[in-house]
């Protein structure tokens, strides 16, 4: 039975009157690359900052590495995070924050600043005082303070932000080393949700603070859709030759596309089969299916249940 | 404990990075020194004997004298001391970067408690800077003792306790008011305000309770040799009560803060 490192139970949190959490449970095993989805203000950050207490848990019950939340400074000594926009002292250069990091942790090893250094790329700006930094470069700070401590279980809180394509390979890479070579267990949001996908082993999808299904990568490859886009000129008029043809099912997403859930089609008959009925067929593709995909249908369902509740 | 002292590490590693502290330290210096050479004291002076006063504007400076007037001109030093404050506690909050510190493992109570450490033990390394400035520029202007080395060591270092321990009990309140506000301005505010309000009440409105909290008149006091350990036991405890109080509230606060 895989070990659990972090156990989320019933939590729910509210801000006033709004509901940021209700009911939230899901769990996280050891070895996980754990990818945790949802719309801005779904309420991630506000999970990632329960974990951390950061935000204190008035209802539910965390544990993490088997300690309860009441309890767990010494389970947060394993874990290190990366929450909203990365924090670092301004005056001060990229070396000179890791050394307090490595202080706070109570790591003497220099070689250790430099490993961390290193491993995220900022070799060249070890001497540069956070001020000066880029976006990107302040996100690789951040992932270097997390890192820094060798924690078992690392959160992070939409790391890709502000990263360019070169970046974003690095990091994933990154993530994956830190995973495989150091068994490191990871909590990650992304908004780049195609990054997500190549990364995590695990999706946790959220939506309106509510927990609404979890799924491992090996499920998700087999539930997500893939098929057929057309562009047509009258979407009512294509609509209703498929129909008629028994080629189901199929979805409209704008008033000149037609999506149809069936990747292994004859393309060459489906587009003879509408031209022969008057409709123009300005394109036609096939399509793997996508997390964006997966995750938009899951919402639009979630949604249609909510109205119908 | 452990966390306590990494907290302290890594405090003392960035104000020792930081340009802030060494101007710090040079005003502090030079102030003195100008106070030492050129037999002047005043600031926010707090109440002192009109005898204690005149002997100070009328002889010739011996070096206890000169630590006489440096403890009654010590006031001003709030101003520049309020950088510690700002340096150990106040970037926390600013940069946000109590993330990362409590995300280390370091308990809330521990996070407060170190935070106050820190700021007592650079206060007393700065005023013990401060006083040892007279002792070092009386000897350059070739000033006797005016007393034994023993009660002037003595005298200096009961002001540099007094001081560092009642400049504490006020950044103990501005801690309390970052806690609760967030605001590293209307805290620094606060420790400019409050010797100036408290001074200016216990002169004004005659509350006689307000002595407990006037500390720069009690440390003129205590530099002068007007009081006793009796005498004295009242401010002890007075500042024992608000900073047990401050260091409770602000653990309150940050335990239930949306961080």
């Amino acid at each position: 039975m895989p070990e659990a490192i972090l156990n989320f139970q019933n939590v729910s949190k509210k801000f006033g009157h709004f509901q940021a959490l209700d009911s939230v449970s899901f769990q996280i095993n050891r070895g996980d690359i754990y990818g945790l989805i949802g719309e801005n203000g779904a309420g991630k950050t506000t999970i990632m900052k329960l974990i951390t207490k950061l935000s204190p848990l008035r209802k539910g019950s965390i544990s993490l590495f088997g300690e309860t939340s009441s309890h767990y400074q010494q389970a947060l000594k394993r874990t290190g995070a990366m929450i909203e926009s990365p924090a670092a002292f301004k005056n001060l250069t990229v070396v000179e924050n890791l050394k307090i990091i490595a202080k706070q942790n109570g790591l003497q090893s220099k070689k250790a600043i430099d490993d961390a250094i290193d491993f995220v790329g900022l070799t060249a700006k070890k001497k540069t005082k956070a001020r000066h930094l880029s976006l990107g470069q302040r996100q690789r700070l951040g992932l270097a303070m997390a890192v820094l401590p060798h924690p078992d279980f690392l959160i992070l809180d939409e790391p890709i932000n502000g990263l360019d394509p070169a970046g974003i390979i690095e990091i994933r890479h990154l993530l994956y080393k830190l995973n495989h070579e150091q068994q490191t267990t990871i909590l990650i949001s992304s908004h780049i949700l195609s990054e997500l996908y190549q990364v995590a082993t695990k999706f946790g999808f959220i939506h309106h603070g509510k927990f609404i299904k979890e799924v491992t990568k090996e499920e998700l490859d087999k539930e997500k859709t893939a098929g057929i886009t057309l562009e047509v000129n009258d979407v009512s008029k294509a609509a209703e030759v498929l129909d008629s043809s028994n080629i189901k099912p199929f979805s409209v997403p704008n008033d000149h596309s037609i999506f149809i859930q069936k990747a292994d089609l004859d393309t060459g008959h489906l587009s003879q089969l509408l031209v022969m009925n008057g409709v123009v067929l300005n394109g036609l593709s096939k399509q793997e299916g996508s997390l964006e995909q997966y995750y938009t249908q899951l919402m639009k369902k979630t949604d249609e249940g909510d109205q119908r509740d | 404990m452990t966390n306590v002292i990494n907290q302290l590490r890594a405090d003392a590693y960035r104000l020792t990075r930081s340009t802030g502290f060494y101007i710090m330290l040079v005003l502090v210096v030079s102030y003195n020194a100008l106070i030492t050479k050129t037999k002047w004291f005043g600031g926010i002076v707090g109440n002192v004997s009109e005898k204690a006063s005149d002997h100070l504007t009328h002889t010739s400076w011996s070096m206890i004298d000169g630590v006489q007037g440096s403890t009654i001109s010590a006031g001003l030093l709030m101003y520049v001391l309020m950088g510690l404050f700002v340096i150990i506690i106040g970037y926390e909050f600013s940069q946000q970067t109590y993330k990362n510190t409590l995300i280390s493992g370091i308990s809330r109570l521990q996070f407060i408690l170190s935070k106050y450490v820190a700021m007592l033990i650079s206060i007393l390394m700065t005023i013990a800077v401060y006083f040892i400035t007279t002792i070092v520029t009386s000897l350059i202007f070739g000033r006797r003792v005016g007393t034994s080395w023993i009660h002037l060591l003595s005298v200096g270092s009961s002001a540099t306790i007094a001081i560092t321990f009642f400049i504490s009990i006020v950044f103990s309140m501005a801690i309390l008011l970052l806690m609760f506000t967030n605001s590293v301005i209307i805290s620094s505010f606060f420790i400019v305000i409050f010797p100036v309000a408290v001074m200016i009440l216990h002169t004004r409105a005659n509350w006689k309770w307000l002595k407990y909290i006037d500390f720069f008149s009690a440390s003129n006091r205590i530099s002068l040799g007007n009081m006793s350990i009796v005498e004295f036991s009242p401010y002890v405890l007075t500042c024992g009560i608000i900073l047990i109080v401050c260091i409770g509230l602000s653990l309150l606060i940050i335990r239930e803060k949306e961080l």
